[in-house]
């Protein structure tokens, strides 16, 4: 708008001269009308400062590849036209780190609460929790003088989610499941193995140990145990080249997938790159999945990073997944 | 990385209704702004009517979704049918307003003749047709820079150059006309914005802002009245200071009359005469054969009003009429010496103000001689559109002496109705200047003694005062007296200040600051002349002293004001109130450079043998036989170089810009037009005319364009955004792979991507 305020200011310098070095009424009027024509538009402008913008995620998750973007919209209730609303956007990747400032323009009548709206196309070809954010939204007059603020919109986020492949789970993968900790077993019964504790209300009374409990003077419940399934940890470093980092994105998607189909529970963790803090995620079903990656994808992938450096406990078969191969330890 | 969000939305009733009304607007605007400004005799009803039945017609034809150029042939066609049968009518018309025409631009100095008088007196109903005829074309035309380019510049370019011609010549239209077309361009410009994303959003904008505008001007118009309008100090002491500046190494010497204040004007602006200030330009260049001093002087002004000189009220003088054989007053003082010689002068105007001819006295070229110029009622020759160069003649011996010839016959029945008129409305003085008479007098009587008013024989005001006739030495002595009286008991400065605001400037001068230059002796000894019962006028003009080479430039140092004083049988004769200055053309301007005291000059020899009749003027000679200034000519042959170099080397900038700027709209035109297949084949030529400077063919621009070639079907908008894309991209790169001083150049040249 610099070239409106230019030509502007360069027709009130005429119109001063004018004024000037002409003793006739035109150029008087000339130059008091210069002069009001700003506050006209002005007045023109000010009924829309009651609109808003709003940025949202169209789709909100999208597999690496796919088309995506972010719908820029302004709404309102005036009946005057947006002559221009200048929106100064941030796009950020939170795993790759990548980040794009850009300038949009909207323009156009508010139709009911539906106003100009402008599609932002994202780049999906790598894989990250896109973010875009608006930094600023101006609202220009109609001579294109005058910039009035608006509030900010609140961020909006895309999901660019690691392409899925074909992962046959290799077979040693089910071994070893026996042999885990041991675990009340839900609705009690027979069983080998038990537990005794103190009596909570609720437990049913044909678990009640009567005859400890009359020894020790206090309501014992037996609390039949069982052996549980060995716990399956997904693990993956979460740092590398940018091609390895999306290689391994992909294969854990794949993977946890997999097992998903496979009726295996598991769990992804990983170490942040940057603060080493353990991230833990149970997964039992697609929106499990889904909460899982988005915690993925928000954190960082730098080329080099923090690991897991704990040895699994007993009782917890864990998988570590690298871009070609996957590591039983 | 800047993205414009585009909102397109079909037309739809709400665009036409804005689009009519802009229409309207211009259209109405336009019509009565002409009918106005040049005093046009058309029917206002008719024309009204017109101008509705006409924007509906052009909305009509511009809104249609196609064969638009079709319906525009046919209303042309239809036009040309109708107007047909009526051929000699509209011819009529053509005749009638060019005759007003001529009459309003030449501001006065052609009238029409009888015929024309007749013509026009009985061409009203022609007039409205022609003017609807005229009106028709610009419908169309403005129909099309509305309802499909959405222009206001076009709008703008269309409807203000029938404007430019009236404001020349200081022609106001009616203001309700001129605001409506007001309206209309800031209406454009405001709402171009959102037109340009969506025509729905543009014409709720152009719906809103129209009733804004017209609300906006209309109280400006109530809180400005023209009526009451006075010339701001403010802009006068602005443009002081800007004229005092040092522009000449800057700008150079193209209009300068816009930019040049000194010198005459309509209205001699006393509240804005501050310290004097001279900037050197030169603002007339005089060839004359006759060394000496002389005034050249531009306009009288008869009225005082207490802070400006103004003329006569025009009433005044149409009660005078026009004076048997057509004399002029001017022309009074050159007929009392019939035998003496004359000389030619030229004056070209390079810049002075007011409209007008900077002229010396004892003109002899009469009404029917002069061209280029006309005489203006008794004040002074208006200066045509276009004229800058003009030769006239004179008598400078034609003085109010002894031995001048008494006029006769027509001219003396001329004079004598012309005196009754200038006594009639030449003595008249404000009733509270008796006031500023008796405080001013009071002070007079304390400080003049008898040496004040001596008459000293060295003066050569004397000189001229003892030669004088002895009907007119007891004016002339009478206003040398006053003369005299006002350097007593005032004292010259060129750096008084500005009066305060309503105070009346005579009594500021003669009675509060005692100091003043040219335009204080001027209007006081004016204004105590006429309480003398002397018929006496202010004058502006320049004061110069021509060299023996008899070519002068004129600066505007040269600026002066005097008065003439009217002597019965005579005419109109120059009185020097100034101190410093000597009147009567007999002493040097104390601020002129060297001065050449010439008293009652006269001619060494006459170029030709005394004629006895006024020769042939030629106001328009030959350029090339013009005079070079005291710079010499080779300095003037220089300055005239640079100015006509720079001159043209902004016109080919201006041209090139505007040929640059119709290409890339047709480029952009054919890019973005209905037209896929044309527009990814401009594209991919673009793209092949790229390979020059270093960039590449692009297999997929390529193919695309094969298919729009050679394939029976219409691309896809994606196929085409693809291919401009595309086409875009490898321009950026081309142009970041080039040296950097190659880029600008290809920037310029492809700067449509």
């Amino acid at each position: 708008m610099a070239r409106r305020r230019v030509l502007y200011g360069a027709a009130l310098l005429a119109a001063l001269l004018f004024q000037i070095f002409d003793v006739g009424y035109l150029a008087h009027f000339l130059l008091w009308a210069m002069l009001l024509l700003p506050l006209v538009s002005l007045g023109l402008t000010l009924p829309l400062l009651g609109c808003r913008a709003e940025v949202l995620a169209r789709p909100a998750a999208v597999e690496r590849g796919e088309p995506a973007g972010f719908l820029v919209t302004l709404q309102g209730r005036s009946w005057l036209p947006v002559s221009r609303a200048v929106l100064r956007l941030h796009l950020e990747n939170a795993l790759t780190g990548e980040a794009e400032d850009s300038r949009l323009v909207l323009a156009g009548a508010l139709e009911g609460e539906q106003g100009p709206e402008h599609r932002l196309e994202t780049p999906t070809g790598r894989c990250g929790r896109l973010t875009c954010r608006v930094l600023r939204v101006r609202l220009l007059d109609g001579l294109g003088i005058f910039a009035l603020p608006l509030r900010p919109p609140a961020p909006a986020a895309l999901l660019v989610l690691p392409r899925t492949e074909p992962f046959p789970l290799p077979e040693d993968w089910g071994k070893g499941t026996q042999g885990g900790p041991l675990r009340p077993r839900p609705g009690g019964g027979p069983g080998e193995d038990y537990d005794l504790r103190p009596y909570r209300a609720g437990d049913p009374l044909r678990s009640v140990h009567w005859k400890l409990s009359s020894k020790r003077d206090e309501l014992v419940v037996r609390e039949t145990l069982e052996p549980q399934r060995r716990e399956f940890v997904v693990t993956f470093p979460h740092f590398g080249p940018a091609e390895e980092v999306e290689r391994t994105l992909d294969r854990l998607n794949s993977c946890c997938r997999a097992l998903l189909e496979a009726g295996r529970p598991h769990r992804v963790r990983w170490a942040h790159p940057v603060t080493g803090e353990i991230r833990d995620f149970r997964v039992e079903d697609l929106r499990g999945l889904e909460r899982c990656l988005e915690a993925v994808l928000s954190d960082p992938a730098p080329a080099s990073g923090l690991d897991l450096t704990e040895a699994p406990p007993a009782g917890e078969q864990r998988v570590r997944l690298e871009p070609q191969r996957e590591v039983s330890p | 990385m800047k993205r414009q969000a585009s909102h397109t939305s079909p037309r739809g009733p709400l665009v036409r209704v804005g689009d009519g009304l802009l229409l309207l607007l211009a259209l109405t605007g336009a019509a009565f702004s002409l009918l106005t400004a040049y005093g046009l005799e058309a029917d206002p009803r008719i024309l009204l009517a017109g101008c509705i039945l006409l924007a509906l017609l052009s909305l009509t034809v511009f809104s249609l979704p196609r064969f638009r150029w079709a319906a525009q042939l046919g209303l042309l066609a239809a036009l040309a049918l109708a107007v047909w049968p009526r051929r000699a009518d509209l011819l009529f018309g053509t005749r009638c307003i060019q005759y007003r025409l001529a009459e309003v631009l030449s501001q006065g100095a052609w009238s029409p003749s009888e015929e024309a008088a007749a013509l026009l007196a009985e061409g009203g109903a022609e007039e409205t047709a022609f003017l609807l005829l005229v009106l028709t074309m610009l419908a169309l035309l403005l129909g099309w820079a509305v309802v499909r380019l959405r222009s206001h510049w076009l709008v703008l370019a269309l409807t203000c150059p029938l404007l430019l011609p009236a404001f020349l010549v200081n022609r106001l239209p009616a203001w309700p006309a001129f605001l409506s077309l007001l309206v209309c361009w800031c209406a454009m410009f405001l709402s171009s914005l959102s037109a340009r994303a969506d025509r729905r959003a543009g014409a709720r904008l152009t719906l809103a802002a129209v009733p804004a505008l017209a609300a906006a001007f209309g109280l400006l118009t109530l809180a400005q009245p023209q009526a009451s309008y006075v010339y701001p100090q403010w802009a006068q002491r602005a443009q002081y200071a800007l004229r005092s500046a040092d522009w000449g190494s800057l700008v150079p010497d193209f209009l300068p009359s816009f930019f040049s204040g000194a010198g005459s004007s309509s209205v001699i602006n006393l509240a804005g005469a501050g310290p004097l200030r001279y900037s050197g330009r030169t603002l007339l260049q005089v060839d004359t054969g006759l060394p000496g001093w002389t005034y050249l002087r531009g306009r009288s002004a008869g009225v005082y009003t207490g802070d400006t000189w103004v003329d006569l009220d025009e009433e005044v003088y149409q009660d005078l009429g026009e004076l048997p054989g057509g004399y002029e007053p001017l022309n009074f003082p050159a007929l009392t010496a019939p035998d003496a010689a004359w000389y030619p002068v030229t004056v070209e105007n390079l810049g002075a103000p007011g409209g007008c001819l900077y002229l010396p006295y004892y003109l002899l070229t009469d009404a029917d001689e002069v061209a280029g110029a006309a005489f203006v009622e008794d004040s002074y020759l208006s200066q045509s559109l276009g004229s800058r160069r003009h030769t006239l003649y004179y008598r400078p011996d034609a003085g109010p002496w002894w031995d001048m010839t008494r006029l006769t016959g027509t001219a003396a029945e001329a004079e004598e109705i012309y005196r009754d008129f200038v006594y009639r409305h030449y003595l008249e003085v404000p009733e509270d200047f008796f006031n500023t008479l008796a405080r001013w007098e009071e002070r007079l009587l304390q400080s003049v003694t008898g040496d004040n008013l001596l008459l000293d024989g060295e003066d050569p005001a004397s000189a001229a005062l003892f030669r004088s006739s002895e009907r007119y030495r007891n004016t002339l002595f009478q206003a040398w007296a006053v003369r005299a009286m006002l350097a007593a008991t005032t004292e010259y400065d060129p750096d008084v200040a500005a009066m305060p605001e309503g105070a009346d400037f005579v009594d500021y001068f003669l009675n509060e600051t005692q100091r003043g230059y040219c335009m204080h002796y001027a209007s006081a000894g004016a204004l105590i002349l006429r309480t003398m019962g002397i018929p006496t006028r202010y004058v502006s003009g320049f004061a110069v002293t021509v060299p023996e080479s008899g070519q002068v430039n004129v600066t505007d140092e040269n600026a002066h004001a005097w008065v003439e004083v009217y002597l019965p049988g005579y005419g109109w004769y120059p009185v020097e109130m100034t101190p410093g200055y000597s009147g009567l053309g007999t002493d040097a301007p104390e601020e002129s450079a060297g001065p050449t005291p010439t008293p009652t000059p006269t001619p060494e020899a006459a170029p030709t043998p005394v004629p006895t009749e006024a020769p042939e003027a030629s106001p328009m000679p030959d350029p090339d036989s013009g005079p070079a200034g005291p710079a010499g000519p080779a300095g003037l042959a220089a300055d005239q170089v640079l100015i006509w170099t720079l001159g043209l080397l902004l016109a080919a900038l201006g041209l090139g810009a505007m040929v640059r700027w119709g290409l890339l709209y047709r480029h952009r035109r054919r890019l973005e037009g209905p037209d896929t297949n044309r527009a990814v084949l401009t594209a991919y030529g673009d793209l092949l005319r790229l390979t020059p400077w270093g960039g590449r063919e692009d297999p997929e621009v390529t193919g695309l364009a094969r298919k729009a070639r050679f394939s029976p079907h219409t691309l896809t908008e994606d196929e085409r955004r693809a291919a401009l894309e595309r086409v875009q991209e490898e321009v950026r790169r081309t142009a970041a792979a080039l040296p950097a001083w190659k880029r600008p150049v290809f920037r310029l040249i492809w700067g449509r991507w």
